[in-house]
């Protein structure tokens, strides 16, 4: 799988887990993978590495520990032999309305 | 000193735009300039004159005692500067292992959560500091209503705190300062719980 694939794979199996709210942008320098014509934001992907910015739904999702386990449990197998690092960059409030549905 | 790197090539960055505008207007000859009267214009030659002459001064040992104590000045900035420069980057992130990195604003939000989740709290100020040999320091104050004892709510405080950040998320809490403070409840973020 090249590395804008593994990116998206990567950055689906993260938006599916529970109490990911969304991907990160990156701090000083932005997080994402580039392919022909295509970014993937909040995934960088490297020869050696993985690396996945989540940020956690807040006040009422996932304890943060739990929800870095759900993370890891769902991009392991993807990664194959990179290293894996999960940065959980921020809490994003999820909306009344959203959190009741 | 990213901030100080920063500023340091946006002066040099426009000082070297205008010279180059300068040295190009007078270099071909435009608007009247040429590069003669640069060279009269800037005073080249009394710059280099009185530069040959501090040299000369310094290496006679003759130079003044203000110089000296300007040039000593400048070194021990300079060495200040370098030192500064050679300091490793604090941390993006604290490491929880070695494959999982919290934001300092996640360590702030749990702080928060904790803080305001008291009844006695009606608001709270946080910072959050990464430390370069590893570890995370957090100086919070929280803002408490009338008639409480502050020392029990700080202790409790500093329990739930330290059970949260550190037992259950596994935040490397190097140095932890909490403070308490009455206030009064129309100028916190919540009156009343």
């Amino acid at each position: 799988m090249d590395e804008i694939a593994l990116a998206r794979a990567v950055a689906e199996a993260a938006l599916a887990v529970h109490g990911v709210s969304s991907l990160g942008k990156g701090t000083y320098a932005e997080a994402a993978t580039y392919g022909a014509g295509e970014k993937v934001q909040g995934v960088v992907v490297t020869p050696s590495d993985v690396r996945v910015h989540v940020i956690a739904a807040y006040p009422d999702g996932v304890p943060v520990p739990l929800l870095v386990e759900r993370v890891r449990t769902a991009v392991t197998p993807l990664v194959g032999d990179r290293r894996l690092t999960i940065v959980v960059e921020d809490l994003e409030g999820v909306p009344e309305v959203e959190r009741s549905q | 000193m990213n901030a100080l790197n920063r500023l340091l090539m946006v002066l040099l960055s426009a000082a070297l735009l205008v010279g180059g505008i300068i040295v190009f207007i007078y270099s071909l000859g435009l608007f009247g300039y040429d590069l003669q009267s640069l060279w009269e214009g800037a005073q080249l030659s009394a710059w280099r004159d009185s530069i040959v002459q501090l040299v000369s001064q310094l290496e006679q040992g003759r130079a003044p005692a203000a110089t000296v104590a300007v040039l000593v000045l400048v070194l021990l900035v300079c060495l200040v500067l370098l030192v500064l420069e050679l300091r490793p980057a604090r941390p993006a992130c604290a490491r929880l292992t070695e494959d999982v990195c919290l934001h300092p604003r996640v360590v702030d939000a749990g702080a928060e959560q904790v803080l305001e989740s008291d009844a006695a709290v009606l608001d709270s100020r946080r910072g959050v500091k990464l430390y370069r040999g590893g570890g995370v320091g957090l100086r919070a104050l929280a803002l408490v209503r009338r008639g409480e004892d502050l020392s029990q709510v700080r202790a409790r405080l500093d329990a739930n705190l330290r059970r949260s950040l550190v037992e259950s998320w596994g935040v490397p809490l190097r140095k932890m300062s909490l403070d308490c403070r009455e206030i009064d409840p129309r100028r916190a973020k919540v009156r009343v719980k």
